[in-house]
Formats: C-alpha cells, sequence, structure tokens
C-alpha cells in the first residue's frame, strides 16, 4: 500500500490537484471541439497542430522564453494559416497540414540538437509530466476551457449544422468559413492547455478517441458531445492517477487508456452485432 | 400572382470552372417571385452546379448572381442517402437546422420549435421518426426528412435538387401537388431539377434547359426537348452528353 501513501502526498503537495484541474480542463474541451471536428473530417487538424506546438515549444525553450506563453499566438496563428494555406494553394484534404506538421517537427528536431540542453525538459512536453504543472499552466488551462466552452455552446446550432451539410448550413446563412477558423483557433487553445499534462505528441489522440468511443454507441449529436465530454474527463482523471501510480509518462497513460476502452467497446459492439444477427 | 418587381434571383453570364473543366458557360435569366421553374438537361449537364451558384454555395469563375437580400431559401440537395451511415444525429436535430436562418445569436431550439419540427413531418408523412438517428432510415424517408429541413422555416423559395427521385410514385404524385399548392397558394417560388418533367409538367411555369449553357428558358408548352437550340460552335464541347431523361421513374 506504498503507492497509496504516494497518492496522498501527491495531494498534499498539490502537483496532484494542480494536473487533476488541468486534466479536467483539457478532457473537457478536447471532447467538445473533438466531435465536430471528427465528424467533418478535420481531425488530422489537431495532429498538425500539435506538431506546431512541439516546435513553438522548442523555441521557447531555446530562446529562454516562457514555452507555453509563446506557444499560443504560434499555434493560434498558424492553426488559421493551415485553413488559408488549404484554400489558397488547393491542395487537397490534409497536404497542409502534413506539410506544417513535418516542418513542424524538423524545426523544433534542429533547434533540440542545436541547444543539446533542454533534451530531458522537452521529453516532458512531449508525451506530458504532471510533476511540471505549474500555476500559470492551471490558470491557462481554466481560462482556455471556459473559452472554448462558451463558444461552442453560443455556436452549437451552427456548428451541427455545418458539421451535418455544409453546403445547407452556408444556403440557410450560417458563416461557415468563418466558423472553420473558430473551430481552428479553439483547437489551437486546446491543444496548448493539454501540452503539459498530455504532451504534444499526444495530445490529439484526446481529441479522437473519447468522440469515436461514445459514436459507437449514441443516437443523436447532444448525447454525443456530452458522453464524450464525460468519457473524456474520467480517462484523464484515471489515466493522471495511475500514470503516478506506475509512475509513467502521463500522456502515454491516458492515450493506452483510451485505446484499451477504444478496443473493447469496438469488441463489444461487434460481438453484440454478431449476436443479434 | 407574379408580381414583375425585381427578380427574386438573377444570374449574369455565369461561368463555372472545376479546374480546367468548365461545368456550366454564358448563362443569364432570372427568377421571379412567384415562378414554378423546372431545370432539366442531361446528366453532368450542370443543373446542380447551376443552382448551387444561384444560392451562393458555389462562386462563379466568371460573371455574377444578385440575390433579393430578404429572401429565406429552402434547399434540398442531390444525394442526401450518401451521407454517412453512423452519423450520429437525430431526425430532429437535423430537420432543426432547417430553423437556423430565422434566429438570431444566440441561436436556440425553443419547445415550439419541436412542435414546428413535428407538425412538418407528420404532414410529410413520415410521423414519429423525430428521435431516430438519420443514418438508420430509408432512403426515401430521408429525402422526406430533408424536404422537412427546408420546408420547417417557410421559406419564400424552395430550391429542390431531385427531390423525389428516392419517393414512391404515389408520394412523388403528392409531392408535386404539395409544391403546386405552395407555389399557388402561398406564392412560394419554386425552383425544381428533375428528369420527369412529364410528371411536373402540369404545374411549372417555366422550364430551364442547361447543357453546358442554357438551351432553353421558357415555358413548359412550348419546350420542345427534340429542338432545342445547338450552341454556336467555335468552342467545341468538352464532353459527349447524353440526351434529356424523360418519364424516369
Ligand atoms: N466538385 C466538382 N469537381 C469537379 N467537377 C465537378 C464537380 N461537381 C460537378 N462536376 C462536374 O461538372 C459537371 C456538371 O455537374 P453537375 O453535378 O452540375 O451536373 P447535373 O446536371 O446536376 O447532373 P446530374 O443530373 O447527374 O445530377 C459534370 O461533368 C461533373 O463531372
Ligand atoms: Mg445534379
Amino acid at each position: 500500500m506504498e503507492w497509496l501513501e504516494l497518492l496522498k502526498l501527491s495531494f498534499v503537495y498539490g502537483f496532484m490537484w494542480r494536473a487533476l484541474i488541468v486534466g479536467v480542463a483539457v478532457g473537457l474541451s478536447s471532447s467538445l471541439i473533438g466531435s465536430f471536428l471528427v465528424l467533418n473530417k478535420f481531425s488530422m487538424i489537431g495532429h498538425g497542430l500539435s506538431h506546431v506546438a512541439f516546435a513553438a515549444i522548442a523555441v521557447g525553450l531555446f530562446t529562454n522564453q516562457a514555452p507555453l506563453l509563446f506557444a499560443v499566438p504560434t499555434v493560434v496563428i498558424v492553426s488559421i494559416f493551415i485553413l488559408k494555406l488549404n484554400n489558397a494553394a488547393n491542395l487537397q484534404g490534409d497536404a497542409a497540414i502534413g506539410l506544417t506538421a513535418s516542418f513542424s517537427i524538423a524545426l523544433g528536431t534542429a533547434l533540440a540538437s542545436i541547444g543539446d540542453g533542454f533534451n530531458v525538459d522537452l521529453f516532458s512536453y512531449l508525451f506530458g509530466s504532471i510533476l511540471t504543472i505549474k500555476q500559470i499552466d492551471v490558470i491557462l488551462a481554466i481560462v482556455f476551457s471556459f473559452i472554448v466552452s462558451v463558444v461552442i455552446w453560443f455556436f452549437y446550432h451552427d456548428l451541427f449544422s455545418m458539421t451535418y451539410d455544409d453546403e445547407y448550413a452556408s444556403v440557410s446563412g450560417v458563416k461557415t468559413k468563418r466558423l472553420n477558423t473558430l473551430l481552428a483557433v479553439l483547437t489551437g487553445l486546446t491543444i496548448v492547455i493539454g501540452i503539459r499534462a498530455i504532451g504534444t505528441m499526444l495530445i490529439s489522440a484526446l481529441i479522437i478517441f473519447p468522440p469515436i468511443i461514445v459514436m459507437q454507441f449514441t443516437r443523436n449529436f447532444k448525447t454525443t458531445i456530452f458522453a464524450s465530454a464525460l468519457l473524456s474527463i474520467v480517462l484523464v482523471v484515471s489515466g493522471l492517477l495511475s500514470s503516478f501510480v506506475f509512475d509513467l509518462p502521463s500522456g502515454s497513460t491516458i492515450v493506452l487508456l483510451s485505446g484499451f476502452v477504444f478496443f473493447a467497446s469496438t469488441l463489444y459492439n461487434n460481438v453484440k452485432r454478431l449476436a443479434t444477427s | 400572382m407574379t408580381q414583375n418587381n425585381k427578380p427574386l434571383i438573377r444570374s449574369k453570364d455565369l461561368q463555372v470552372n472545376y479546374g480546367t473543366f468548365t461545368a456550366i458557360r454564358n448563362i443569364s435569366f432570372d427568377i421571379d417571385k412567384g415562378d414554378f421553374l423546372a431545370v432539366v438537361g442531361p446528366n453532368g449537364g450542370g443543373k446542380s452546379t447551376l443552382i448551387k451558384t444561384l444560392m451562393g454555395i458555389i462562386r462563379p469563375t466568371k460573371g455574377e448572381v444578385e440575390t433579393e437580400s430578404k429572401v429565406k431559401i429552402g434547399y434540398v440537395p442531390q444525394n442526401v442517402q450518401v451521407r454517412e451511415r453512423r452519423f450520429p444525429a437525430s431526425v430532429e436535430e437535423v430537420v432543426a437546422t432547417g430553423l437556423l436562418m430565422e434566429k438570431s445569436f444566440p441561436k436556440r431550439i425553443t419547445k415550439r420549435d419541436l412542435e414546428r419540427i413535428k407538425d412538418i413531418l407528420d404532414f410529410l408523412g413520415v410521423s414519429g421518426i423525430c428521435k431516430k438517428p438519420i443514418g438508420e432510415l430509408s432512403g426515401g424517408q430521408q429525402q422526406r426528412v430533408m424536404l422537412a429541413r427546408a420546408m420547417v422555416s417557410n421559406p419564400d423559395m424552395l430550391v429542390l435538387d431531385e427531390p423525389t427521385s428516392a419517393l414512391d410514385i404515389t408520394m412523388r404524385r403528392k409531392f408535386l401537388e404539395m409544391l403546386h399548392h405552395l407555389n399557388e397558394a402561398h406564392d412560394v417560388t419554386i425552383v425544381l431539377i428533375t428528369h420527369d418533367l412529364m410528371t411536373a409538367s402540369h404545374y411549372v411555369t417555366q422550364v430551364v434547359h442547361v447543357d453546358n449553357r442554357l438551351l432553353y428558358h421558357g415555358a413548359p408548352a412550348k419546350y420542345d426537348p427534340a429542338n432545342l437550340t445547338i450552341p454556336m460552335s467555335g468552342e467545341k464541347e468538352s464532353q459527349p452528353k447524353g440526351g434529356v431523361v424523360h418519364g424516369m421513374a
């Protein structure tokens, strides 16, 4: 029962509280936007932006700036840039995302190898580490997840309409271009707050897993969005706690857990379908 | 009923390219309030492209579209059934998106709206499917749901892209009568893309035939698909086109 004592201590020292607050915030906003991104076939933007976040962090560490604060504007600007690139260069599907992602990784790793002092620190940004979460991260997480939730609440019906049928949405006066930009920016914010607890390499998984797990069972969109928010929070919290107990990177633990739940639910769903047919 | 003020939609010398391929060109005509316009032409002739351009979904490569600013359009797209089977949305949620054009920020769906949705579904003969996932419906049911979405807000103009292709014969007739009624009694302007002009011809006031160019625009009585103006030569047709399909069941 040594780990139970440790877990108690983690709360006493406060870093577990911080991790859990950030975790709930990230889980909430990533699943809210995830439900729209997945159905818009646009979930790869999360993947692309997380790589951009990695590059931004590397630049921040390299130049001794506060990495997260540097990442916020960078990711938001690039999210808009990706959308514009998609339209302007007439690129197919997620090609713009692919380009941006690999360019960012190249930049990040190049900087990391030049300034080899920060390699250890970088690892925690890649795969998440609850020990590194500071008060400023907590504040950022609360503010950004609040923004994401409120914006989604205000634009819920427009976003849903666009997601179901973007041509129809534009005929009925929904500003689909602007909404897409909004969605990309919100994705950027979510990624930034997820960097500490989950890591740049793994945060995009949290955008995708909860919605696709619950969509196997849900019959309408409202349930989908609520259920994936709930599931996401459960996954993040249990992942954070077990990462501490098993001494693993927190992001890895959360994503492994999500993968396991996805596998189990898919199996269950298919067995059930076979049994009833 | 038709008042000849400004047209609802006026197109001037429209051209739409997809890459290097020109889907439609040199198209100019007006849609007036109260028209019941049938848009006909071969597969690939550019009918869907034309109406999407008129509604502002596609931006024309050349030319322009002028739309009466306050016109409320209900739209039924072609090929609704190709949408994903597993899309997690209920019929009610999908039809509710038809109400968004009359809402102002922040848009909310009220109890009253849900009643209107139920009423329109009842009216279209698909009662009791409000809570069903959209992907679990038959093709015909889905098409009626798309109609419900277009009609729930009582639009001034309905634009329908082959809306009856998945409907059975009785429903098809009933549907055309309903459009006729909306057009006559409520002065709703109708734009109907159809391959079945025969069935619709009693109700239609204008026919537009598009095959890359506008080959006919006028009264249905004078429309003769076998004797259309051949487009001026000089530019060769980019694709061989089939003839007009009539009386498709
Ligand atoms: N998004 C697109 N990208 C490229 N080409 C397209 C696109 N949409 C339509 N086309 C081409 O433009 C031409 C006109 O297509 P459109 O869908 O407007 O025809 P249509 O008259 O509606 O045909 P149908 O009766 O089969 O519905 C076709 O040759 C089609 O291949
Ligand atoms: Mg068409």
